[in-house]
């Protein structure tokens, strides 16, 4: 009896949660303009000690010199948009079931250190590198209001923040490719092919 | 654009490094701030580059990275964050997040930091951050209000780790003095080894600092205010400033000897949080005063001359700050530093930038504020007049204003031959005069006589009783000391002839009770010099409390019924408050002696061979009930009934109830068991309906464990199954609760945020049952976080 009322509910929840992923993906790329980057050739970025790798665009993007915990550094050459790689070291392997609480975490983190940024909003996104949230929000720049995308995913004990930064104004130009960007992130998991 | 164009102070560089500079900020003594844009990233930040002049001072340098390599290891909500250290053409720069806010000092002198819980949330949050840095054996150094800020939302940050040491490291540890005297640490100022303890302190020199609006340490010169350091106690928080269990933390905070510290910033966070959980109470009790005053938070930004106002009274606050003070129109306050206080500093702390304590470094009008830079309190912070506005350099005048006349002496004698300079005879304006006139004496004062330095405890007694609090300048006057001694000895036996009479009554109140009217001749013999106006009563009554009264009353009552386990809870309740009560003890001892004979099989069977007794006593022998059978009932519908009065005392209503019925199957209608039971019947409703009512508000108020407790006590008086139901379902949400919070415990720890995982560890522990699966996995997990 308990046995078939837990199958149920898990027959319930179990799609639903795809569901809500596959939504979740789905809507995270329409929201990064699919399709809107279509004529732009990447090339692929692998990090030298072969962590992670990453899709930028062969033409008006350049890589940038890093310093402290950033990976690499992407900026187009007329200073539209910026892409980064950041990692940071775990204390243990997150579940998944810990991505949204992980997401909450680093949204307060962005507050603490942005008093400035405001509207943030918070989605799971599957990628190839795993599961992993991408977190939203706008804050002031140099130029203007900024929208930044930063997708951080954990791999093993590795927390990775691939962040975005584009002028609001020119958001629907450089959104479809610092989106392509972000999903081709991929960071093989330490010793198996699998993630969590 | 490159840093090579950072040279000058006043230009403006583009760029540093990746960074694009946005203004300038703030400058010290090792660098200057800029707020700047990190365009890869997008986000504003504060960039602390090395001076120029700096780059090759090896030690600068390496303090510079110090700070860095210090912050950088901590991830904590109250302490800076660091972004970055790098070079640029060689210039070493910092990066770090762009704080809003204002210092500590600024704040406090903001009204939203008024109410002392307010104060208490930030103490809270120093504490944290403190006990963060301290977990991975970082030592901060130099606690000041300068060297915290408390940003636009609450937040406070602990901010320049310059003079950090982390546990294994051996810089700053040859003997140096590093820090601000005036927060400083015996032990640092001794320039002995130091812990986390040590912060400890200068956090209660802060929090000092907070609820008085004084340095703990205020002093003319610094010599002096090492002499304080090391060897006197700052007067304790008046009420009207603080309630008394803060203050008492923080005098604790501030003990001398470490050891009688707090030991870590946990204890302390403890404290305070159990002071910030009864604060409304406190509060209440000690009402009058606060409310004009202390608690108001109007003291510390209004005082302009903490080193030298003593506050009387509550009273005299509103004085003090309402209008101006005598030394403000008499004595000029604020001069540069002497040269001479100058030499010392840097005799006590070699480097460049150690002998003044660094200012907040940005414009507190402009509430935007970024990370910490030590500003000279000389010309350079003269440049600077928005950093002169705010942290500590103000402090630090007020602290060195007083010109020092005997420059050489001063200096040559150090802080012990400073000791006790010349007390003032009028409480305001005496403490800084005294302070200049006692360098005049320095060389030839002789030690001070233990009888007349003042101990902390004196301290607000004298503070409030201004007229004798001053102490006489043995080394000025002879005539003063000689009132001095006249008073002392004054007081002393005056205390001797209270003691005395004190002990009299003591005496007499332990001394069994005489009855009303008989002679006490050898007492009042005994008494010395009885005072002819106030003469003693003949007979001390036992006690004047109706409580106690009304208990032994009950319990003789419950002796006369032969009820000796009643009579004895009566007289346990009484000699509980009132140890000394002879006629209870007396009482007791009749009760436990007839318990004891009743427990004897002979004793009780003789006693219920006398049939009138039992026959009193209302159990009937029934007709065809043998002796042996009669005597085994009656001693079961006592010791029943017995055990249901003291179930219905204990509010164990189930208990009572089913004591009364057995009695009453034994002996119907036995004694007064019917009303017992009925009343029984009552309570345990009442007590039922007020339990579910409890439990009904703590579950809206989703107070789960509260709820719990609630309906299982409720479940006791339940004879139907409501308030299990209940009960479970709470159970169940107070689990799933449990459940969510590990699993948040464990995400916080993963990413490095011990505190919160902390926290919600001991939010679990706290919400299950001892034994619980979810609480026992809590318990290991807290202990492996905090080993």
């Amino acid at each position: 009896m308990i046995r078939e009322a837990i199958g149920r509910r898990l027959g319930l929840v179990v799609p639903a949660a795809l569901v809500c992923v596959v939504c979740g993906a789905a809507a995270a790329r329409a929201q990064f303009g699919s399709g809107g980057d279509r004529g732009v050739s990447y090339r692929v970025f692998k990090d030298p000690a072969g962590r992670f790798e990453i899709e930028y665009p062969t033409r008006d993007w350049r890589q940038v010199p890093i310093s402290g915990s950033t990976l690499v550094n992407f900026a187009r050459t007329d200073g539209g948009a910026a892409l980064s790689v950041e990692s940071f070291r775990l204390a243990d392997t997150l579940a998944p079931s810990e991505i949204l609480t992980m997401a909450e975490i680093e949204i307060q983190d962005l507050k603490d250190r942005q008093s400035g940024a405001r509207n943030f909003t918070s989605e799971i996104l599957d990628t190839k590198a795993g599961r992993g949230a991408l977190i939203r929000y706008s804050r002031a720049g140099a130029k203007g209001p900024d929208v930044v995308m930063q997708y951080s995913i954990p791999v093993g004990l590795d927390l990775y923040r691939v962040i975005a930064v584009v002028p609001e104004a020119l958001a629907a130009r450089h959104q479809p490719v610092v989106g392509h960007m972000i999903l081709s992130f991929n960071a093989p998991a330490p010793g198996s092919g699998s993630r969590h | 654009m490159s840093s090579s164009d950072v040279g000058p102070r006043r230009t403006l560089p583009d760029r540093i490094g990746r960074y694009r500079v946005v203004e300038r900020i703030g400058q010290g003594a090792m660098g200057v701030v800029y707020r700047a844009e990190d365009e890869a990233m997008g986000r504003e930040v504060a960039i602390k580059l090395l001076l120029a002049d700096l780059e090759n001072e090896p030690e600068i340098r390496a303090r510079f990275l110090r700070e860095a390599e210090a912050a950088a290891k901590l991830s904590h909500p109250n302490i800076i964050t660091i972004y970055d250290v790098d070079e640029d053409h060689g210039r070493v720069f910092m990066v770090m997040e762009l704080l809003r806010g204002a210092t500590l000092k600024d704040f406090l002198a903001q009204p939203e930091a008024a109410p002392i819980e307010r104060k208490l949330d930030v103490m809270i949050q120093l504490g944290a951050g403190l006990g963060a840095a301290h977990n991975i054996g970082i030592f901060h150094r130099d606690i000041k209000p300068g060297n915290l800020f408390v940003r636009t939302d609450g937040i406070l940050k602990i901010l320049d780790f310059g003079v950090a040491r982390l546990a294994s490291s051996s810089m700053t540890a040859a003997g140096f003095v590093v820090g601000t005297p005036d927060f400083m640490s015996p032990e640092q100022a001794r320039g002995l080894p130091i812990d986390g303890r040590s912060d400890i302190f200068s956090a209660g020199g802060v929090f000092y600092y907070m609820v008085t609006g004084r340095k703990p340490f205020a002093a003319a010169n610094l010599p002096a205010i090492f002499r304080m350091v090391l060897q006197e106690d700052p007067p304790a928080p008046q009420p009207s400033e603080a309630p008394p269990d803060l203050a008492r933390i923080i005098m604790k905070a501030l003990a001398k000897d470490r050891d009688v510290r707090y030991q870590n910033c946990q204890e302390l966070i403890a404290d305070l949080n159990e002071v910030r959980r009864r604060f409304p109470s406190a509060r209440r009790a000690g009402a009058p005063g606060r409310s004009a005053s202390g608690f108001d938070g109007r003291a510390p930004a209004a005082d302009p001359t903490p080193a030298a106002t003593p506050r009387p009274s509550a009273l005299d606050i509103d004085r003090t700050t309402m209008t101006p003070h005598p030394i403000s129109r008499t004595a000029p306050v604020r001069q540069p530093p002497a040269p001479d206080e100058a030499m010392t500093s840097e005799l006590v702390r070699p480097r460049p930038e150690s002998g003044t304590p660094p200012a907040a470094p940005i414009s507190t009008s402009e509430a935007t504020l970024a990370a910490p830079v030590p500003v000279p309190g000389g010309a350079s912070e003269a440049s600077t007049p928005a950093a002169r506005s705010s942290g500590d350099a103000d402090d630090r005048a007020a602290a060195g204003s007083a010109p020092p006349p005997a420059a050489a002496g001063a200096t040559s004698e150090g802080p012990a031959a400073t000791r006790e300079a010349a007390p003032p005879a009028s409480p305001a304006v005496g403490r800084a005069a005294a302070d200049r006139a006692g360098a005049q004496t320095l060389v030839s004062a002789p030690p001070v006589p233990a009888a007349t330095r003042r101990p902390a405890t004196d301290a607000p007694a004298a503070q409030t009783t201004p007229t004798v609090s001053p102490r006489p300048s043995a080394w000025t006057s002879p005539a003063p000391a000689v009132r001095s001694r006249t008073v002392v000895w004054g007081g002393a036996a005056a205390a001797v002839l209270v003691v005395a009479i004190g002990s009299m009554v003591v005496l007499r109140n332990r001394h069994a009770p005489l009855p009303v009217g008989a002679p006490t001749a050898p007492e009042t013999a005994a008494a010395p010099s009885p005072p002819a106006a106030t003469p003693q009563p003949a007979v001390q009554p036992e006690t004047t409390d109706p409580q106690i009264a009304q208990h032994v009353a009950d319990a003789r009552a419950a002796i006369d019924r032969e009820d000796f386990a009643g009579a004895l809870d009566d007289l346990r309740l009484v000699l509980d408050r009132d140890p000394q009560h002879a006629e209870a003890a007396s009482l007791k001892r009749q009760a436990e002696d007839a318990l004891a004979r009743m427990a004897t099989p002979a004793g009780e069977r003789a006693k219920l061979r006398a049939p009138d007794e039992s026959a009193a006593a209302g159990i009937q022998r029934l007709p065809n009930e043998s002796s042996r059978q009669y005597e085994d009932r009656v001693k079961r519908v006592k010791a029943r009934y017995a055990e249901g009065r003291l179930a219905l005392e204990r509010k164990q209503f189930g208990a009572a109830i089913a004591s009364f019925q057995a009695v009453d199957r034994d002996q119907p209608n036995y004694r007064d068991v019917r009303s017992l039971l009925a009343d029984a019947v009552a309570a345990r409703s009442a007590a039922f309906r007020e339990a579910m009512d409890q439990g009904a508000r703590s579950e809206s108020a989703e107070q789960w464990k509260e709820a719990l407790d609630a309906y299982l006590r409720a479940e006791q008086y339940d004879t139907g199954s409501t308030a299990a139901e209940k009960a479970r379902v709470v159970r169940e949400r107070l689990v799933s609760d449990a459940t969510a919070a590990l699993q948040r415990a464990h995400t916080y720890q993963a990413m490095r945020k011990p505190a919160e995982a902390v926290r919600l560890y001991q939010q679990v522990i706290d919400s299950l049952p001892e034994g619980h699966a979810l609480r026992d996995q809590a318990l290991q997990r807290l202990r492996a976080l905090k080993p």
